[in-house]
């Protein structure tokens, strides 16, 4: 399959997977994994970085829509592409230039840690602008680490499931 | 002129960034003040088939869980019933109708919550409206179109509710302080009033939306300022606002009259 369609496959399955089957609030639970988040790990690492922002707007926009979020997973989803390519360099460092970065060449760990790094970001930048109150600060580190665990076991599962055997 | 296109053109994107958060930060902040909120109706117009869709898959999987609520809600307006029509608590009340809805998307994990129904202008619903369950208050209408209307949740920080000890006549103004889902906190309740833990907080019916001794909560916590003449009092709702299914419209009749008089009064 080419790049951009297994890319929007990629976008519609892990939308349509959030809204319909990882929705808290319709499941009754606290949390739950935020697995759209893994799309900017997914997005070729070649893309001009302003392109990649463009991206997770419109991803951010979408998610706020259907979940009703008025904004929150915009900005958090912003702050991480914004920050990706310092987080892929602090996953890949040992590679010279991230031009030449050939994400399927280099280990699995590595791809692990990159997607964890762009989970913790993108969660922390969502809880901080959800309760935009320092006071909160302590359910803030708790919801957190409670919501990033669940998305990076579930990101990390997906990413077994869909890796291709060299 | 060439230096500062240069200049942006190095730094785009930055500057695509710093665009971009500004916007999305408006959304927040306007998601934050309802009564600016257009992005909200907006979505709900355009979303609602999505949303009805989504509640019904999900529906399909609870059917357990809803008949446990009805049966919850039957057995809970009955022994209502039986308990009010002894007590004539109702008498002193206007007496009001309600037009049946479902919920089909809450939020409760901003500060700013609402609420998405599948029935609007059509089933009679109107702005303004207050939106109650079997148990409690669940928050008012504030945009609405033929088939869905949007409420702002009890748990949205710019919602604040009249309310009153059933016990007397203390009234005060119950407000969410984003904490907990279940933790409201009513103030303005002066210290001469008689508060307990455990006292019943019911709607003070002082105004157009909600008629009086409609359910709120009970006391959870006590507290009594040195620097004041009000209490803080913890309330525990009724209504566990992260369950909701079944609600209802509060039809008040004459709510136009009545609106009008509280604004000849201010």
């Amino acid at each position: 399959m080419s790049k951009p369609i297994s890319l929007l496959v990629w976008f519609l399955a892990l939308v349509f997977a959030q809204v319909f089957m990882l929705d808290p609030i319709m499941l009754g639970i606290q949390y739950a994994p935020l697995i759209y988040v893994l799309l900017f790990v997914l997005l070729p690492h070649q893309w001009e970085a302003w392109v990649v922002l463009l991206v997770g707007f419109f991803i951010g926009v979408m998610v706020d829509l259907l979940f009703l979020s008025g904004g929150i997973h915009t900005v958090a989803s912003l702050i991480a592409c914004f920050t990706r390519p310092l987080l892929m360099r602090a996953a890949y460092r040992d590679t010279i230039s991230l031009r030449d970065l050939k994400i399927e060449n280099e280990s699995f760990g590595s791809l692990c840690l990159y997607t964890l790094l762009i989970i913790l970001v993108h969660h922390f930048f969502l809880f901080t602008v959800m309760t935009a109150s320092w006071s909160k600060f302590g359910w803030l580190l708790g919801a957190w680490g409670a919501n990033s665990i669940l998305t990076i076991m579930t990101c990390f599962l997906l990413l077994v499931l869909t890796q291709k055997t060299k | 002129m060439q230096k500062l296109l240069n200049s942006i053109l190095r730094n785009r994107t930055l500057l695509l960034f710093i665009l971009l958060l500004a916007l999305s930060l408006r959304f927040v902040d306007r998601n934050h003040n309802y009564q600016r909120s257009n992005f909200l109706a907006l979505n709900n117009a355009a979303l609602a088939p999505f949303f009805e869709a989504r509640h019904q898959f999900f529906s399909y999987f609870k059917l357990n869980q809803h008949n446990q609520q009805l049966l919850e809600d039957n057995q809970y307006l009955l022994k209502k019933l039986i308990n009010e029509q002894s007590q004539a608590l109702l008498l002193d009340s206007i007496p009001f109708e309600v037009i049946p809805a479902q919920v089909i998307r809450n939020s409760i994990q901003l500060n700013y919550n609402h609420i998405t129904l599948n029935a609007g202008k059509k089933s009679g619903l109107h702005k303004e409206m207050g939106i109650i369950s079997a148990k409690g208050v669940i928050g008012i209408v504030h945009s609405i179109n033929e088939e869905t209307s949007s409420v702002i949740s009890l748990l949205n920080k710019s919602l604040s509710i009249n309310a009153k000890l059933k016990k007397s006549n203390h009234f005060g103004s119950l407000h969410w302080n984003g904490d907990s889902p279940n933790d409201m906190m009513l103030s303005d309740v002066p210290l001469a009033a008689s508060v307990q833990v455990g006292d019943t907080i019911v709607t003070g019916g002082m105004s157009a939306v909600f008629p009086k001794y409609i359910n709120l909560g009970v006391v959870r916590e006590v507290i009594v300022p040195t620097n004041d003449n009000y209490y803080q009092l913890h309330i525990s709702l009724f209504q566990d606002m992260t369950n909701l299914d079944y609600v209802y419209g509060v039809v008040i009749p004459k709510a136009e009259t009545i609106k009008d008089m509280i604004i000849d009064n201010e």
